[in-house]
């Protein structure tokens, strides 16, 4: 199992189904949205209910995505990903930087590649993977991705776990376990204890890890 | 440099939402609808926008000439685009995540594709009708074909984002009111 993904409770709201929603994250027209429960909403997203009626299913994780009209299951969109699709089916799976333009369609077990740029009105067909600009069918996929994709999506939010101890509050300094996991996440609430190392050295990184932090904020 | 003064002038018939970022002279027109999170920066000219545009979230307008920066109407500015051009025509669609650098000046009935950028090191100027597409921001020219269908689909658009933004976001005025 991958490294759990930490975040700072005071960051973000956890409500009695499960859903944990960032401060940060930016919802409009909450009326018209429905978490479906257990959906992590992260910092930075923008989630649109005030421009149509929306409902969202069970289990949707989301991260920095936005636009979800209609969103089904165990649903994985990107960072920093625009999706104003029409519908989005179960178990699809959108990348990282992706555009999906409006009124697209995608069907269920669908798979979109990151970095790829769908055309308006495109309709996806399941189990479908999908790429490059303009994005177009590249491959089928294998029968049991309904299955993978929810392995994923749950284990996604098994991984995400608050994390109490902030560096910037806390006087206790851990080193950095990784500093490619600090550069790769938002907040400094990635540091695991390792072994000891001399203070300058404990400084040194955390002077370094500081500065890759002011760069990715 | 002087700190940049703020002067914000709203039509009344304008759509600015609240949680907009506006810095420096700006004049918005009649019909214009500023969504959530956009960011419109004169940072050392005025800008002025005229009616009937269209700005979604995330989209960032800047000025950085001394000139005023003159945006048309019935514009469309999609999410995530970044438009710095000095001036833009009427009817142009920038669309998601696009940018345009201040080398650029926009006529009419552009449009920008989905992730292109604009970046020519010289001065240079859209023609209009210009349609810039695909990764390697390629440019042909329309032909014209459907315009009037399209304006009709913009104003409908528009009409119904003046009728459903004020019912769940709180909007800006201008200074004068």
């Amino acid at each position: 199992m991958e490294p759990p993904i930490y975040y700072s409770r005071a960051e973000f709201i956890e409500t009695d189904t499960g859903n944990k929603v960032s401060r940060r994250a930016t919802i409009a027209g909450p009326q018209n949205i429905i978490l479906g429960g257990k959906t992590i909403i992260s910092s930075g997203a923008i989630i649109r209910g005030d421009l149509r009626r929306s409902g969202p299913g069970h289990a949707v994780v989301i991260s920095l995505g936005r636009y979800c009209v209609v969103v089904g299951d165990y649903v994985h969109i990107g960072a920093a990903s625009v999706v104003e699709a029409a519908t989005i089916g179960n178990y699809v799976e959108i990348g990282k930087n992706c555009i999906i333009g409006k009124f697209t369609i995608i069907k269920d077990c669908a798979k979109i590649a990151d970095n790829t740029v769908i055309p308006p009105n495109t309709v996806i067909p399941a189990l479908s993977l999908f790429s490059g600009s303009p994005g177009h069918f590249t491959e089928d996929l294998p029968e049991s991705t309904q299955d993978i994709v929810e392995v994923q999506t749950k284990q996604h939010y098994a991984r995400f776990q608050p994390l109490d101890r902030d560096l910037v509050r806390s006087s206790l300094y851990y080193v950095p376990y990784n500093s490619h996991l600090l550069v790769s996440l938002p907040l400094p609430m990635n540091l695991l204890p390792v072994n000891p190392v001399t203070p300058q050295q404990c400084r040194n990184l955390l002077l370094g890890a500081a500065s890759s932090l002011q760069s990715t904020l | 440099m002087a700190p940049i003064r703020d002067k914000f002038t709203i039509h009344s018939k304008a759509i600015v939402c609240q949680d907009v970022e506006l810095k420096g002279d700006i004049t918005i027109g009649s019909g214009t609808i500023v969504h959530p999170k956009a960011t419109i920066f004169a940072v050392a000219g005025p800008i002025v926008i005229g009616s009937g545009c269209i700005i979604e979230e995330s989209a960032i307008i800047v000025n950085r000439r001394k000139e005023v920066m003159r945006i048309g109407d019935d514009n469309l500015f999609e999410i995530g685009c970044r438009i710095e051009a000095p001036s833009i025509g009427f009817f142009n669609t920038f669309s998601t995540r696009s940018r345009v650098h201040h080398t650029v000046r926009i006529s009419s009935f552009c449009v920008i594709g989905a992730n292109c950028v604009l970046a020519p090191a010289d001065d240079d100027t859209l023609s209009d009708y210009t349609v810039v597409y695909g990764p390697s921001a390629e440019r042909r020219t329309w032909t014209g074909k459907g315009k009037i269908q399209e304006a009709d689909l913009r104003r409908k658009h528009a009409e119904y984002l003046r009728e459903m933004l004020p019912k769940f976001n709180r909007l800006r005025r201008g200074d004068g009111t």
